[in-house]
């Protein structure tokens, strides 16, 4: 299989004032064509800041980072911009659409920004991909007259449309109750037996399940299973011996009164 | 300070945003004190009241329709508005529910007292006069009913209070005393009440005399007796039961049958539709509760204008208002959803937010003062001083009521849509969209553009207006004179108000008129009897060899009495014949020059030189004067009207010159020589006051006063009101930047580019602009018609001067639209991940 992203020793630094947060400490990661990934780990492990380092939002601090074949970590905001166009769609928790927009034009967005494009092509292709998803008939409704899921569906929608390298889901049924959730799922569990190359974050075992295989990031690195099990581990462990100090000083003030 | 906590409450997020609220305070003093000053011009000269009891009952009477013989108006109203004195005596007579009939006519004054001589503003008046206006003296008594009623009775003045104070320090025991008003030693019996001037606040008069003394006092073509000498303007004061159409109803025929019995009779030579006009002219009353003078009525249309353009400045500054309250509204949801959450009523919230309004509203009120004060300053620094005198720099009690009013009124209206806003919060939405996205809802977004656009559609209204108002100007400065008014030096004398005989009077012009020629400095000196370029007129009816006249045909020339270096000092061409010399004097033959407009309208052809003509009209005339000169065309009496006919007559052949005008050309510092005068004219008589010492130059700029006016104005006022829609521009794109910013890094994570984000940006300030533009032409075509007859050479729809005004305001938009674009650029795509 063709290797589509290849990260290399990936760090991210984030500064504030004179604060210095290793949000990752050296990723390496390989995505293939046609895998399906999911990214799981604990609140504040990292994730969602590596999913915008692969989906090219951001630049990494350092380290070295080749998509489908580019190297893509030393590029300007226009080169990004170009790139993140063509190679990557996005899915995110809260859908994102643009509310002064109607669906139609929701989906069509990505390709505006795409030069060669005609208005005609723009459209056959937004319906296309409106279709995939179940909502050609809603395309001159305005997300606000849409449910959670038909709105995710109409995101999946979007970030199909410019037929991008990889889709990349962040938590995209953090926002959706369990039934939309299973659905947006089941679409994407569709869409990958298709071909595309999914990469999807969620702290939801049970939605990790759906995919080909999992990364899982604790403290801003990659661990295995078995690791991320002993650290959760050893940290549940420290957790419980604090809150045993706690409840002694309690009792300790409580005998004094 | 114990301050009660509902308004604390209110006032906290005012001081918490102390730049906003800062801001709010400046555009509504911007707005309101602009107007306040303009208000507080068109207060004075439109609407304010003379200071009388009960001065709507006043009504001025006019009679338009044709008249022969003299007919003389001033500043106070139009030739309809005079009447002979026969006919006041005629009206007056008739039994009419009316409170009385007054007349009066200004006239210009030299007044001598205790050894000094001013000169001063005097007004003839009507033995009633005082009665009519229902005035009771500040000191002594006022002229009575029924008293002076034959010509020369009356050797009496009341003085004017201003007057009294001024010139006579307020001294209680002036009565009695004697005063000398042109040469004639008349007996001061009183004081006008405090305040009142007369009728004509732009003349304001400092004495009043019996008219009974016109031929003792004043050395013009006014008369008691002839019933064919129009100068007399007659006020009547109406009961207040009664319309003025009923009383007009009841005069009119009465008024028709003196014209048939007693002055058609007086008629001589005219044609029969001639004769039917003049007898079937009417009889109109015209209110003047707030006076009478030219002023208010060449000032309406500008003044209006003017208002009209302070009105549309505080609109943009009210859009401007509404949208940063708008915006403050909008970031405040959350928390006044949480009050509603917290059992907050919505009365509660409409009290506390109208609170906030009132505050602003307070403070723009008081801010607002300078910037009235500045404006009127301004505008009275922009207008001669002969109209901006009478004119109060301060601010009247009630024009600042008004401004605090329109403060209020234009807060509410600016807080409507926030006020909406808040009070159409839902607790529950509110709370929820607090916590993520807050960029208001659509229709807050739209009603933000909207208010945009109207914003730009009012700036482009008014730079087009103000480019109309500038090219007028530089057409009316630009206009050939026919004469050169550089390093001129004018000034004039009126000796005859010094009790002074034509004989001497014309001694002393012509003495004047050499020693001011002789004068170190001064290239070439010369008197004339008309004061050029300042609306006076004189004019005979002519008859001229070869020209063919029927009754009704017009004969009308213009006319001036003129030294012999009149065209040499003002550079007239002279195209054909010679000019005066000072051997043009009585007893030669009577010589005058004409103009080629003369020459043109009398059917002259090239033969001018030679031909004779005559100052009056008539079979049997003799043509007594020989043409011996043609000049070229040069403006007379306004510099926009084209130069009339004119003839010159030699002020040597003139007598009975109760005045002159004089000009003085030199090649050095104008001011130097206006210096040198006032002792010159002292060398003859130090008791001859000289009047109206100023350059040529500086009257030409005061008679273009209008288009000065409105040129500098409307710029001044175009410029805030641009600046002010290019801030509220600015303003809602960043505004809107701010609350789109994880829209746009929306857009930018699915692939648009810095340069597409920053022309998404730009293309939606240039659609707001473009779509004001469309707007604001429409509204510029519609107020250019209302200023059409103000502008001079220029049509009100100028295509070049409308896509000028859209091209300033497409950069400033563009201008105005560049930081928020750039910002927009520089969003991170990242910020996606945030956007809820």
């Amino acid at each position: 299989m063709t290797q589509l992203i290849e990260m290399t020793d990936i760090r991210k630094v984030f500064y504030a004032d004179e604060v210095e947060t290793h949000a990752l400490a050296g990723i390496h990661l390989s995505i293939d064509a046609g895998e399906y990934v999911a990214i799981s780990g604990p609140s504040g492990c990292g994730k969602s800041t590596l999913l915008s380092l692969i989906g090219l939002l951001d630049a990494p601090t350092d380290g070295r980072y080749r998509l489908n074949g580019v190297s893509v970590e030393d590029i300007n905001a226009s080169q990004r911009a170009r790139i993140r166009n063509k190679e990557i769609g996005f899915i995110f928790q809260a859908f994102n659409l643009i509310g002064d927009l109607n669906v139609l034009e929701n989906v069509e967005l990505p390709l505006t920004y795409r030069d060669g494009v005609s208005k005609s092509e723009r459209r056959e292709r937004a319906m296309e991909a409106l279709k995939r998803v179940g909502m050609a008939h809603r395309i001159r409704h305005f997300p606000s007259q849409l449910s959670g899921g038909q709105q995710q569906r109409v995101a999946v929608a979007r970030a199909l449309v410019g037929e991008p390298s990889v889709l990349l889901a962040d938590e995209p049924t953090g926002n959706l109750d369990s039934k939309n959730g299973e659905a947006v799922m089941a679409l994407l569990a569709e869409l990958h037996a298709g071909g595309v190359t999914i990469c999807m974050v969620t702290h939801d075992p049970r939605y990790a399940d759906f995919a080909d295989r999992q990364v899982f990031v604790f403290d801003g690195q990659i661990v295995d299973e078995e690791t991320l099990h002993k650290l959760r581990q050893e940290e549940e462990q420290r957790l419980e011996e604090q809150i045993g100090q706690a409840r002694a000083r309690r009792d300790t003030i409580v005998d004094h009164a | 300070m114990n301050v009660p906590p509902l308004i604390r409450d209110a006032l906290r997020p005012l001081l918490r945003r102390k730049v906003v609220s800062g801001l709010i305070v400046v555009m509504l003093a911007l707005g309101v004190g602009v107007n306040t000053g303009i208000f507080s011009i068109f207060h004075q000269v439109l609407l304010e009241k003379l200071p009388i009891a009960q001065a709507e009952q006043l009504h001025a009477l006019a009679s338009p329709g044709p008249r022969q013989g003299a007919n003389s108006a001033d500043g106070t109203g139009d030739d309809l508005f005079v009447f002979s004195y026969s006919m006041w005596q005629d009206l007056k007579a008739i039994d009419a529910p009316h409170q009385g009939l007054a007349g009066f006519r200004n006239f210009g004054a030299n007044v001598g007292f205790d050894g000094q001589t001013t000169s001063v503003s005097g007004s003839f008046v009507t033995p009633n006069y005082f009665e009519v206006m229902d005035l009771a003296p500040a000191l002594g008594r006022l002229f009575r009913p029924g008293e002076y009623t034959e010509a020369g009775e009356g050797a009496t003045v009341v003085l004017a209070y201003d007057h009294w104070r001024r010139e006579f320090g307020a001294d209680p025991d002036v009565v009695g005393r004697t005063l000398i008003v042109n040469g004639r030693a008349m007996e001061i019996i009183g004081v006008a009440p405090r305040e009142f001037v007369g009728v004509n606040r732009f003349d304001p008069t400092d004495i009043f005399v019996p008219i009974t003394m016109v031929s003792e006092l004043a050395n013009m073509s006014w008369r008691i007796e002839p019933r064919d000498n129009y100068w007399i303007y007659l006020i009547m004061r109406l009961s207040p039961e009664v319309a003025p159409e009923q009383i007009a109803a009841i005069l009119e025929p009465r008024y028709r049958t003196i014209l048939r019995e007693r002055d058609a009779p007086l008629l001589n030579e005219v044609s029969d539709s001639w004769r039917a006009r003049f007898l079937a002219r009417g009889l109109e009353l015209h209110p003047i509760g707030v006076g009478m003078s030219n002023v208010g009525d060449v000032g309406r249309t500008p003044l209006t204008l003017l208002l009209t353009v302070t009105g549309l400045v505080l609109l943009v500054a009210c859009v401007n208002i509404a949208n940063l309250l708008l915006a403050m509204a909008i970031s405040d949801r959350g928390e006044t959803a949480v009050r509603m959450a917290l059992g907050a009523g919505r009365r509660k919230i409409m009290l506390r937010q109208l609170l906030q309004l009132g505050f602003l509203a307070l403070l723009g009120a008081l801010a607002c003062v300078p910037v009235a004060m500045a404006t009127l300053h301004v505008v009275l620094s922009l207008i001669p001083d002969s109209v901006s005198s009478p004119l109060s720099a301060s601010l009247d009690w009630r024009v600042l009521a008004t401004g605090i009013g329109v403060s209020l009124g234009a807060m509410l209206l600016a807080g409507a849509a926030p006020l909406l806003q808040a009070l159409g919060s839902r607790p529950v939405a509110a709370i929820r969209e607090q916590a993520g996205r807050s960029g208001g809802s659509r229709f807050s977004s739209r009603l933000r553009s909207t208010l945009v656009t109207g914003q730009i559609a009012l700036a482009l209204t008014l730079l087009v207006i103000s480019g109309l108002f500038i090219q007028s100007l530089f057409n009316v400065a630009r206009v050939d004179l026919g004469m050169n008014i550089d390093q001129v030096v004018t000034f004039s004398i009126s000796p005859a108000r010094n009790g002074y005989p034509a004989e001497r009077s014309a001694m002393l012009f012509a003495e004047l008129e050499q020693r001011l020629d002789e004068l170190p400095g001064v290239e070439s000196a010369t008197i004339s009897s008309v004061p050029l370029l300042t609306y006076n007129n004189w004019g005979n009816n002519v008859s001229v060899e070869g020209f063919e006249a029927s009754s009704d045909t017009d004969t009308r020339s213009n006319l001036n009495v003129v030294g012999p270096r009149f065209f040499q000092t003002l550079s007239i061409p002279l195209m054909a014949g010679r000019s005066f010399t000072e051997q043009d004097t009585e007893g030669r033959s009577k010589v005058a020059i004409v103009n080629r407009a003369f020459a043109e309208k009398f059917d002259m052809g090239d033969a001018v030189i030679g031909k004779r003509m005559a100052r009056a009209t008539g079979s049997g005339v003799e043509l007594d004067i020989e043409i011996v000169g043609l000049v070229a065309d040069a403006r007379y009496s306004t510099i926009k009207d084209d130069p009339p006919p004119q003839f010159f007559v030699p002020s040597g052949q003139t007598r009975g010159l109760g005045g002159a005008v004089f000009y003085a050309r030199t090649p050095g510092d104008p001011e130097a020589l206006m210096r040198a005068i006032p002792p010159l004219v002292a060398e003859f008589d130090p008791n001859l006051p000289v009047e109206n010492l100023t350059t040529l130059k500086r009257v030409s700029r005061e008679t273009i006063i209008i288009e000065r006016l409105m040129g500098t104005l409307a710029t001044l006022f175009a410029a805030l009101a641009t600046l002010l829609a290019a801030a509220g521009l600015f303003g809602v794109l960043n505004f809107s930047m701010a609350q789109r910013s994880n829209e746009l890094g929306l857009r930018a994570a699915l692939g648009a580019s810095p340069t597409a984000l920053k022309r998404m940006m730009l293309r939606h300030a240039l659609v707001l602009a473009v779509t004001g533009i469309v707007v604001g032409t429409a509204l510029a075509l519609l107020l250019g018609r209302v200023s059409a007859g103000l502008l001079y050479g220029i049509s009100p729809f100028e295509p070049l001067i409308s896509v000028s005004a859209a091209v300033i305001l497409l950069a400033v938009v563009l201008v105005a639209g560049w930081l928020p674009a750039r910002k927009a650029a520089s969003v991170q795509p990242v910020q996606a991940l945030r956007y809820e």
